[in-house]
């Protein structure tokens, strides 16, 4: 029982500390205390490297859907409906998690292991002792370019995906181009992209606060810096799913 | 002028600083002697307030650093060089975008400034030609040397050295000791090393302070370490 009481001690600690972080994060971006050119080379960094895959996957996904999509509709004599499947199911869910997902394994494990590495080799130490806050300098730049590439590698998930079951659409099922395209236009409304994309900026939250979280805090040399790394990329994939099923529902009760 | 008084300090059940007293007065080299392990870097990391004591205080020309918060601490950094034993460079930068860092973040200067200043920085390390190198590319001993012109590049009054000879050759050990030496004197600023390396701690230092258990075992000049009596003074510098 004693185990369980200091595991679990430990464990409000760790929460305590990851508040406390986010917390003095926040308080430099309100205040303004922001270095564009940073936020811009982690932009471009975080963007360049996950947008190769981002495209692939999504390509992928939207071919497997149209195909799958296909097969199924078929059965009912309700294939011209493919273009819908696809496009709302990106949309709503498949854009945003994946894409999130993606870029927790790719970006993510990026800015840990790399703010680790700087820990575990005094640097960070020596950006104190040079009188810069390291938060300042490496980690509020980190989260924001979190903030800002990620809804824009969803858009580019959504719309390569559509584009993957277009292909499908078209070749497989035979579908005219044309009407492929207007039925697609036509099953997206508003509430949907904005049902789904809300979500996405929770999720930029999460995985950079979690993964500037884990890289900022690692010890134990190169050890610590792959555990700390792979824990990151854990947490992160764990908060996304969990926090897109609430979301999710909170979303459904409020636009249906 | 650095002045430390009754400083304690442990970490977990490990006592490591043991009530340390001790007044660098301006202009000084003191090196820290002791065995590995002593609390050498930990003191040197009290001066510079990146630890905090248990108890006792380090005071900076006057301003007691050991209770200030980290944003407190952050202006009064700016006139303390550290040279980390490893170098501590940012390996994702140049030496040019290395030395000129606490340029660009503490001062005004123009970038040609920043370059000329960096530049004849460089050069008097005989550094001139790693300018655009990474870390990675370069040897030790140029690491150190790169790190001691970073620590350097402001006008700094105090300049702290952690182990500035580990890991060198006894050559560069003497090549870097003696720039430690040259630039404390040109600046005049207030030196402490942290060392354990005898030979070269008695050639640059004008006092040296052997650490033991946290303690301060003896204070002095190189020769009147050397001719100490204490058993424990004599088998150390005897190493």
């Amino acid at each position: 029982m004693n185990g369980y009481f200091k595991k679990f001690y430990i464990w409000c600690s760790h929460i305590g500390e990851a508040v406390v972080f986010f917390s003095r994060a926040l308080k430099f971006i309100i205040t303004g205390k922001i270095r564009f050119n940073e936020v811009w080379k982690q932009v471009y960094e975080q963007g360049a490297q996950t947008v190769i895959i981002v495209i692939l996957t999504s390509l992928a996904a939207g071919a497997v859907l149209a195909m799958q999509g296909y097969v199924s509709m078929s059965r009912f004599g309700a294939k011209e409906y493919v273009s819908h499947l696809v496009a709302l199911s990106l949309v709503r869910e498949l854009g945003p998690v994946f894409t999130a997902l993606i870029f927790s394994g790719k970006a993510g494990a990026k800015i840990t292991a790399e703010l680790g590495t700087m820990n575990v080799n005094d640097q960070m130490t020596a950006t104190r002792a040079m009188g810069v806050d390291p938060m300042e300098y490496f980690v509020v730049p980190r989260m924001l370019a979190c903030f800002l590439v990620l809804p824009l590698l969803v858009i580019i998930f959504e719309l390569v995906g559509m584009f993957g079951g277009y292909i499908v659409g078209v070749g497989q099922a035979h579908l005219p181009g044309a009407f492929y395209l207007a039925q697609t236009q036509r099953a997206i409304e508003y509430v949907d992209f904005f049902s789904g994309f809300i979500k996405v900026f929770f999720f930029a939250v999460i995985i950079g606060w979690t993964c500037c979280f884990q890289g900022f805090n690692t010890k134990g040399g190169s050890l610590g810096v792959g555990q700390h790394t792979t824990n990151a990329v854990a947490y992160s994939y764990i908060l996304v799913i969990i926090s897109n099923t609430i979301l999710t529902k909170l979303i459904l009760t409020i636009w249906g | 002028m650095i002045e430390i008084s009754g400083l304690y300090k442990t970490f977990g059940s490990q006592k490591v600083l043991d009530g340390i007293s001790l007044e660098v007065p301006k202009g000084e080299i003191l090196v820290i002697l002791g065995q590995s392990g002593t609390g050498k870097s930990v003191l040197l990391k009290h001066i510079i307030g990146l630890l905090k004591p248990d108890a006792g205080n380090v005071k900076l020309n006057g301003v007691d650093v050991s209770n200030l918060s980290e944003k407190a601490l952050l202006p009064v950094r700016k006139k303390i060089g550290y040279l980390f034993q490893d170098g501590a460079l940012y390996d994702f930068m140049s030496v040019f975008d290395n030395v000129a860092f606490p340029l660009l973040e503490h001062t005004k200067f123009s970038f040609k400034e920043v370059q000329n200043k960096v530049m004849a920085t460089l050069e008097s390390l005989d550094l001139h030609d790693v300018v655009v190198k990474f870390p990675s590319e370069l040897s030790g001993g140029m690491r150190k040397r790169v790190a001691l012109a970073r620590a350097i590049i402001l006008d700094i009054e105090i300049l702290l050295c952690d182990e500035p000879t580990s890991g060198l050759d006894p050559i560069r050990s003497r090549d870097i000791s003696e720039v430690i030496h040259q630039v404390s004197r040109k600046l005049g600023c207030t030196t402490v090393i942290a060392s354990h390396d005898i030979a070269n701690s008695c050639r640059i230092g004008d006092r040296i302070a052997l650490l033991n258990d946290g303690k301060i075992a003896a204070l002095g000049s190189a020769k009147e370490l050397q001719a100490s009596n204490d058993p424990f003074v004599k088998e150390f510098m005897k190493v």
